[in-house]
């Protein structure tokens, strides 16, 4: 059955750790097969809306992570077979930070990041 | 039975286009401005499933916005299938809503 929560990783206070709890001591590489689609400026950082669409064969998790939220973790999708490789859902960013999307697939694990600017930090994220 | 989750569906070769609207404080907690101590209180876990199989669990943190908006996708679907969406937060609330494609 599809995977539990990561319970360490919601508890990192850094982006390095963050990934370290979600995938260990490994280098996520940088896939254009993954866009994060998002205004490069949020005037408003309570509510922004974000859309990941992905390219890569049997999606089963989608990372959603932004680097300076006090926890970077924002959420992690588990993903069914018959569930395409796409998520739209509106995040909270603490101020102008990269929107970082970690995806693992049949092919493997890779990513994507997007700077997004923030005019107003969503209130204490 | 639910009122907090609303649903819209699209279905488009064999295709579903599942949007949802879900009403939530996602607050993260902390002290306001003011002074006033707020606790935290979030969904936590947000599950979807077609036809009695999972499709989707979302894993959640404050970092959602207010009153959540989650689009995804679902192959091998057809008009008048089962979807089920249930929520639960980290002070225990729960809510579940189905709906037929």
């Amino acid at each position: 059955m599809l995977a539990g929560r990561p319970v360490e990783a919601f508890q990192t206070e850094t982006v390095d750790q963050t990934l370290h709890a979600l995938f260990g001591d490994v280098t996520i590489p940088i896939s254009d097969k993954i866009r994060i689609a998002a205004a490069d400026l949020a005037e408003n950082g309570a509510v922004v809306p974000i859309k990941i669409e992905i390219k890569l064969d049997d999606v089963e998790a989608i990372s959603i992570i932004a680097t300076k939220n006090p926890i970077p973790l924002v959420a992690k999708f588990v993903l069914g077979p018959t569930t395409a490789g796409f998520v739209a859902t509106r995040i909270k960013l603490a101020a102008s930070c990269e929107v970082i999307a970690v995806v693992e697939s049949a092919d493997g694990v890779f990513q994507a990041r997007k700077p997004i600017e923030v005019t107003i930090g969503g209130c204490g994220v | 039975m639910s009122n907090s989750i609303k649903v819209r569906t699209s279905v488009r070769n064999n295709t579903v286009t599942v949007r949802m609207l879900v009403r939530h404080a996602m607050e993260v907690g902390g002290v306001r401005a003011n002074g006033e101590r707020v606790a935290a209180h979030f969904i936590k876990e947000i599950t979807c499933t077609h036809n009695g199989k999972t499709v989707m669990v979302g894993h959640w943190g404050a970092g959602i916005a207010k009153n959540p908006y989650l689009s995804f996708t679902i192959r091998d679907a057809a008009v008048g299938d089962e979807l089920r969406i249930r929520w639960v937060d980290n002070q225990g609330g729960i809510d579940e809503f189905a709906t037929r494609i």
